[in-house]
């Protein structure tokens, strides 16, 4: 019995133990040392900025390579990324994109998406913590609107970009959206128009509360003149987007612009986007890309031959990649000043002599030497490395990191001049307002004026203008087909496109192989596919009509 | 009396076994008698007495006594009785029979280490193989996985090419995990989680793999990859008088280049159309490898006094790799020491060990230029000053290799100390069985890397004007441990063994990292970041971190034996990780396991043991990272505040208070058996495995979700297959002898049976692991689907040549051929599909070991099948087109492809069979006699060799599976995944493998 009255004892002692041990050492509470939480974040002024911060830094994908500006560039006649040889098939992407072939699970069009939702996500989430801080007293009322209004109007440029490429998409607005579960509510996927009025209604309730400043505490953020840009884009392009034009708001959305005296054209083209180009008179609204702090523009690799780096002394060998195509160099007038934005012909080290190229093929018309030839042979599968002309319009200083330092000028006055002369042009087509504007425009060009202005030169003048800044994809949508185009007279034959062709469904590549040339066979390739990947994801989205 | 019952209750499991008792018909002539055991003399209750050759019998009462009614005197009676020998006894007319029964003793007291302690190896119902170190494999070892390669069925132990300090990836029975650890847990005298790197393999005594769940459920969440347990040799001091030995190994050895890949000489080269002839004759292979010399010694002292035993040792290996300039020079000195006080009631063990490896890293993707650079190029071009002396050209992804490996420098260092305390008493004074231990154990790991590449260096170094990069890890480990041992009689025959725990272990890592570039002068090297002017131009790239988590469990294990003849095991842990979710911090992980040895049962003629077992068992796996559970913001980049830039900050993650423990299932049904005298004997399992609650870093759509991933419990993974292990002692003679062993396994494919829960869904496929540049971007080898296997290849069928281009077979909708075959360039996506499988299907391992008076010989043929291997170095390299060989080299076997004028495409012309045998090591060695009394007490001679022979059909560097990928890599960039390659993307086998090394090695064992 006494050893049982002892083990009895023991196992008291050791069941004690065990609870004291339990009492002291079950505490499984993670300690973060170098990982920001919600509950260290959030405490400071400039960690509120830092916050909003996000919503702005999601743009740094916009001038990369294989998102946005790919989907947005190659898919049009101004630039291409031919298969040279062993590079660039890249599983026919940019062949597709260049003939409007796309395919649903192709990289670029998945990155284009979350590049955007990404940004509109970033607004619904910091809306939603400001009215949190305001709820809880942290921040005042005041300052967390003015900080919700821009945040709305930067989502609304998000949305944009949704509403010209994909055309019918979710309107998301909420966090409490974002649970875990796919939504299915009812404005999902309700349609073009509905994404259309949704942008207006939220610039326009919300523009009053951005800053009519224009100076460094605005430059690279949403304020009423980026408001009234984004405004003007949307109803230059309504008759694609809802099928009801909008022209008179254009031009009442450019004349706020012009009215305000603010911005001005730069005497020189190329100084809205040499390297040190924030600031410029012209620019409303801009990514300001910094080989430090704001990575993500990356042109002077993606277009630069292998080679180019020893031109500018880069830091990095560029990709031999993005060229621009022949009838649309050819187009410029040689007096055009923007046609210089072109690598052409012998290309030289930072020392005179002339590069000579390991890589080149033993049929390109130069041989060794690096010569970039305005003709491209063949889209594929034997591009020259050496074919197409590269783009230049941005300044490549000497030893740049592949990350530019140039600010990407989004929002450009030159195009609140175009925009107004097109939508007057429009309402009427003899009107003298919009031809000099146009001509304003020509003579900074170093270009003699127009008498009168037509569908083609518009649209011509758009594209040298504005080449590699986005807008070409759209600007072809929105003219007509078969007025087209290469750029010289006597391909423009007029008749035989179907009606509601439009200038973006014509053939421009006259010089492929396997039946490249062909005109698309209907206009459903003017929305972009929604990506396989979301819609493995989300089984509420429902692809695009075609696809 | 109560012991009586559970007697019963024994005894009526016992006739359901298949002994059938039937009353008796009309008898005429009763036997009585008592049956005893035979050296106690204890009268049996129970035992069986049976008629030959009837259904008649009868069993003894509670004090051994018997009465039997028989048809005839002349009957014979078969008396059984679990856990004796049976007795067959003629009645010879007498009408009582006493009989004495003797207890059945199985041969051997094998002892094979389980968690928390050890068993032996009779009474063990899970899946557990112990291999002994002179199973070990033999030849050249580096590092302890190599030990096991082939020697543990269900285990797949791999690394592909010869790097020597390349890391073998191990896996226990197929992929159990896709986004956390999905290799065993290592647990080294005691220490879970202790690095692999921090024991030598010469201090090895055994290693023994917990494969079924059951087995490994005790330890909870890190027990689903299964768990290897390594026990290091020790000292032994058994007779009590002072000993000492001494024991030297030493071996030098030669590694050379072993299948190398086949490219065009420069006079086949030139032969092609559009090659470019830079006017010389270059075997770049031959210039970047070299014969490398190895060199290891061992020195170790053993021994002790009456309360004290230790062994110390010494190891020092000094290796090259084929690669020029490569290598490692490790060294590692170990104490073991066991000290007994108290009257040998208190046992304290004291384990430490320390290593040092300096590692000379060199550069894999020397291995790619080398096959791909121009034939006809030099190696130097004394005109190019911008590049030091070296020939190079400004070309795409096309470095001059020789160039790579002499400019620039890529240096590790690891540093390990390991040191653990045990206490234990034995408290069998007051309660007869229990003892209490506690053990402390401390990990403290460094790993470091300095890379510098000159600004004379094309290969990274002249784009940065000289670039730096320097990264340092330091890992320490803390393990407190609390456990009581309980040995107990229940009652007769049932023995109770149970062992009852706390763990505490708490991990702390820091590291640091920088990327830096733009030097004035190359000769700092890495030594002097500072004069680096990125640093001071805001281009450097620097990084620290700290994160530390924790795991807490309360464990416990039962084992009954009862006779040797039946057994039961159950276990449980109830743990928590810190980095579970709020949520769900603590899980339950438990098992059961019985079997019945049926030789204690039966005469089974010429068996000796025939164990059956079962068992089931939940494991868990820990969260691969530190705060995954946690809403948590990162940098997104910078935001321009009144013309300065502010770093913004975003979502890295949504939070999600619900992650838990990966939950593995696992079923086990297995046999040990011994027949022929124990001449053969082995092991048979099946098994079935499931995983559940994968944790995994799902892709989420972007609407509505916060940040495009997050680490949710996801989905389900299936396992199933069978292990074989069979030994045979063949020829047993005095002066010669052979005995060989084969372990086969078969898996059944993973499937990965979901990637979806209620919130999440995975959604029908996705296409992963792209192929790169240049060119192929944006082309996927792996399809990810629901309910198909992991490590779909995927593409298109290949078809031919024609008029210069590849053709592929067109398929339909359903994915079926439809006979017509058109070129890759009209290929849609709906022309592809899966065209091979990455994982292996089954593996076996073969072993002979002669021994013929001195002499002995070891032969281990090691063979993998089933598995595909997407052969990057074809896809990229092979067309003889000019557009490809205007560039560079192209594969020997691109002379079959003449007239070819595509450029490369990926088809199933580039995934082959994986199938291989190895002739993995030969050791002939030879036993030197000495005369009695000579200094020396034993010496052995022996010569090795290492990858003698493969036989394959795979073209590539090495056939071993890829069992993850690490991305692809180009023109001089840093691998995306090289920390954490993608588990559901095996087979691909990358450009920058390293090529096979074959080694010879000369030995000497010294014992004094």
């Amino acid at each position: 019995m006494s050893t049982i009255k002892f083990i009895k004892q023991k196992w008291t002692w050791a069941l004690l133990a065990v609870f004291l041990i339990s009492a002291s050492c079950t505490n499984l509470t993670e300690h973060p040392y170098s990982q920001v939480t919600a509950n260290n974040f959030f405490q400071t002024n400039q960690q509120f900025s830092s916050a909003l911060g996000a919503a702005y830094s999601q743009l740094g994908g916009y001038a990369g390579h294989n998102g946005i500006f790919s989907e947005q560039e190659v898919s049009t006649d101004e630039a291409v990324i031919p298969q040279r040889g062993t590079d660039w098939y890249d599983g026919g992407q940019w062949i597709r994109a260049q003939t409007h072939t796309f395919d649903p699970k192709d990289d670029g069009i998945n990155n284009t998406w979350n590049f955007c939702y990404g940004g509109v996500n970033a607004c619904n989430r910091l809306i939603y913590q400001f009215d949190q801080l305001v709820q809880k007293g942290s921040v005042s009322k005041d300052k967390a609107a003015k900080y919700t209004a821009e945040l709305k109007v930067l989502r609304s440029l998000y949305y944009y970009w949704l509403v010209d490429i994909f055309g019918n998409v979710p309107i998301v607005t909420k966090f409490a959206d974002a649970s875990k579960a796919p939504p299915n509510e009812a404005n999902f996927q309700t349609g073009r128009t509905k994404v259309f009025n949704f942008i207006e209604t939220q610039v326009k309730a919300n523009i009053k509360q951005l800053s009519r400043d224009n100076n460094s505490s605005t430059y690279a953020r949403m304020n009423v003149w980026a408001a009234h840009f984004l405004l003007a884009k949307l109803y230059l392009n309504a008759k694609v987007y809802t099928g009801t034009a909008h022209w008179q708001d254009v031009v009442a959305q450019c004349d706020s612009i012009i009215n305000s005296g603010k911005f001005s054209l730069s005497p020189n083209y190329f100084d809205d986007f040499k390297t040190n180009n924030e600031h410029s008179p012209e620019t409303i609204f801009a990514i300001p890309y910094d080989q430090v702090f704001f990575h993500g523009f990356n042109i002077a690799q993606m277009t630069g031959h292998y080679l180019t780096q020893q031109t500018f002394n880069l830091q990095q060998q560029p990709w031999n990649g993005y060229s621009s195509l022949e009838d649309f160099y050819n187009s410029f007038q040689s007096s055009d000043v923007r046609k210089k934005g072109f690598l052409v012909g012998y290309q030289y080290d930072t020392k005179g002599n002339k590069l000579i190229d390991a890589s080149a093929f033993s049929d390109e018309p130069h041989g060794d030497t690096l010569y970039f030839t305005p003709h491209i042979n063949e889209m594929e599968p034997h591009a020259w490395r050496e074919g197409g002309v590269r783009f230049h319009k941005f300044q490549y200083a000497l030893g740049a990191t592949p990350d530019l330092s140039n600010d990407f000028p989004v929002f450009r006055y030159a195009d609140v001049l175009l925009m107004k002369a097109e939508a007057l042009w429009r309402m009427n087509p003899g009107s003298g307002e919009a031809l000099r504007l146009v001509n304003m425009i020509r003579e900074r060009a170093g270009l003699s004026d127009y008498s009168s202005l037509s569908a083609y030169k518009i649209l011509m003048e758009r594209g040298h203008e504005f080449y590699t800044e986005l807008w070409r994809r759209q600007d072809l949508i929105r003219f007509q087909g078969g007025m087209h185009y290469h750029y010289d007279s006597k391909d423009v034959k007029g008749a035989p496109y179907p009606s509601g062709q439009t200038a973006y469904n014509d053939a421009w590549w006259n010089t492929g192989t396997n039946g490249k040339s062909k005109p698309d066979a209907d206009t459903h390739v003017n929305v972009m596919p929604i990506p396989f990947a979301q819609l493995q994801a989300n089984t509420n989205l429902h692809q695009n009509p075609g696809y | 009396m109560e012991r009586l019952k559970y007697v019963k209750l024994i005894l009526s499991v016992f006739l359901l076994c298949g002994v059938c008792v039937t009353t008796s018909q009309a008898q005429s002539q009763t036997v009585k008698g008592k049956v005893t055991d035979k050296t106690s003399g204890n009268s049996l209750p129970g035992v069986n007495i049976l008629v030959k050759g009837s259904t008649n019998g009868t069993a003894t009462d509670p004090n051994g006594n018997f009465t039997l009614n028989v048809s005839s005197l002349q009957d014979t009676l078969v008396f059984s009785y679990i856990g004796y020998q049976s007795q067959t006894v003629p009645i010879n007319g007498r009408n009582t029979i006493n009989v004495m029964l003797a207890s059945r003793t199985i041969s051997g007291k094998e002892l094979v280490v389980v968690g928390y302690g050890s068993q032996e190896k009779k009474t063990i119902t899970s899946s557990v193989t112990s291999v002994s170190s002179s199973d070990f494999n033999k030849g050249t070892i580096n590092d302890p996985a190599q030990l096991l390669q082939g020697k543990v069925s269900g285990l797949t132990i791999s690394k592909p090419g010869g790097d020597p300090n390349g890391n073998y990836q191990i896996r226990l029975r197929g992929l159990s995990s896709i986004g956390a650890n999905s290799s065993p847990l290592i647990v080294i005298d005691g220490v879970p989680g202790a690095s692999l790197n921090s024991v030598d393999p010469n201090d090895i005594k055994s290693i023994d793999v917990l494969k079924d769940a059951s087995s490994s459920a005790i330890y909870g969440t890190r027990g689903s990859g299964g768990v290897i347990i390594i026990t290091t040799k020790s000292g032994s001091n058994t007779s009590g008088k002072a000993s000492f030995n001494v024991e030297y190994n030493g071996s030098l050895a030669l590694s050379n280049p072993y299948r190398e890949i086949k490219v065009l000489s420069a006079s086949q080269y030139k032969s092609l159309s559009g090659t470019t002839d830079r006017g010389s004759s270059t075997n770049w292979i031959g210039a970047i490898t070299h014969p490398g010399v190895d060199q290891v010694h061992e020195l170790s002292f053993t021994g002790g006094a009456k309360n004290t035993n230790y062994r110390a040792s010494i190891n020092y290996r000094d290796v090259q790799g084929i690669e020029k300039q490569t290598g490692f020079q490790q060294l590692n000195g170990r104490l073991n020491l066991t000290q007994y006080a108290l009257n040998q009631r208190a046992t304290f063990k004291l384990n430490l060990s320390v290593t040092n490896k300096d590692q000379q890293l060199g550069f894999p993707e020397a291995f790619r230029y080398a096959t791909i650079y121009n034939p006809t190029a030099p190696i130097m071009d004394a005109t190019n000053t911008t590049y030091g002396g070296y020939f190079e050209e400004n070309a795409f992804d096309y470095f001059n290799p020789v160039a790579i490996i002499n400019q620039n420098i890529n240096k590790g260092n690891q540093k390990q100390i390991l040191g653990s305390l045990r206490g234990e008493y034995d408290f069998s004074d007051f309660v007869p069985g229990l003892s209490v231990a506690g053990f402390y154990s401390e990990q403290r790991r460094s790993t470091s890397n300095d890379q510098y590449y000159p600004s004379i260096a094309h290969y990274r170094g002249a784009n940065r004007n000289g670039l730096a990069r320097e990264s340092g890890n330091q890992f320490t480990d803390r393990l407190a441990e609390a456990t009581a041992h309980y040995l107990h009689t229940v009652f007769s025959g049932m023995d109770l063994d149970a062992v009852a725990g706390y763990s505490y272990q708490e991990f702390v890592h820091t590291n640091n990292f920088i990327d830096t570039g733009d030097f004035i002068t190359n000769a700092f090297t890495f030594n002097e970041l500072g004069a680096s002017q990125d640093l001071a131009n805001g281009l450097a790239t620097v990084t620290s971190e700290k994160d530390s988590h924790k795991l807490i469990a309360f464990f416990g294990r039962a084992n009954f034996n009862y006779r040797d003849t039946y057994f039961l095991s159950a276990s449980i842990r109830h743990e928590g990780s810190s980095r579970f979710g709020a949520n769900n911090k603590w899980g339950n992980f438990w098992a059961v396991n019985g079997g019945i040895q049926l030789a204690q049962l039966f005469d089974i003629p010429k068996v000796n043991s025939l164990k059956v077992r079962a068992s089931y068992g939940v494991t868990g796996n820990d969260a691969p990272s530190s705060y995954l559970s946690l809403l948590r913001f990162s940098p997104t980049g910078s935001f321009l505040v009144n013309g300065k830039f502010i770093p913004a900050y975003g979502p890295a993650q949504q939070d999600n208070p619900d992650l838990k423990w990966e939950t593995k299932k696992g079923l086990d049904i297995g046999a040990d058996f011994a027949v022929l005298n124990s001449r053969i004997s082995g092991s048979v399992d099946y098994y079935y495995d499931r995983t559940e609650n994968l944790i995994y870093q799902a892709s989420v759509p972007v609407p509505p979700n916060l940040s495009s991933t997050e680490w949710l419990n996801v989905g389900k993974l299936n396992n199933a297959g069978l292990d074989i292990n069979v030994n045979f002692q063949a020829v047993q003679q005095r002066d010669f002898s052979w005995t060989t062993g084969v372990t086969y396994t078969h898996y059944r494919r993973t499937k990965l049976a979901s990637l979806s829960n209620s919130q999440f869904k995975f959604g029908n496929q996705q296409f992963i692991s792209n192929l790169g540049a240049p060119g192929q971007n944006n082309t996927y080898l792996i399809r990810v689907k629901e309910g198909e296997p992991i490590g779909q290849i995927w593409g298109p069928i290949y078809a031919g040549v024609q008029n210069g281009h590849w053709m592929v077979k067109q398929l339909d909708a359903k994915g079926n051929p439809t006979g017509k075959i058109i070129p890759f360039s009209q290929a849609t996506p709906q022309d592809r599909t899966v065209i091979g499988n990455g994982l292996p299907k089954w593996q076996f391992g073969w072993n002979n070991s002669f021994h013929y008076k001195n002499w002995d010989l070891n032969m281990f043929i090691r063979g993998t099948f089933g598995h595909d291997l997407v052969n990057t170095y074809r896809a990229f390299y092979q067309d003889p087109s000019p557009s490809v060989v205007g560039q560079h080299n192209v594969l020997a076997s691109s002379l079959a492809l003449k007239g070819l004028t595509d450029n490369p495409q990926f088809t199933s012309f580039d995934v082959s069979k994986g199938d291989f045998v190895k002739l993995d090591n030969a050791t002939l060695g030879y036993t030197v006699p000495l005369p009695e009394n000579f200094s020396v007490s034993s010496l052995r001679i022996y010569l090795s060799g290492q990858n003698l022979l493969t036989i394959t059909n795979y073209k590539g560097p090495d056939p071993e599976p890829q069992l993850s990928d690490v991305g692809s890599v180009d023109n001089g960039g840093f691998a995306p995944n090289a920390g954490n390659p993608d588990k559901l993307a095996p087979g691909i086998d990358r450009r920058n493998s390293w090529f096979m090394a074959r080694t010879f090695t000369l030995g000497v064992d010294l014992k004094f």
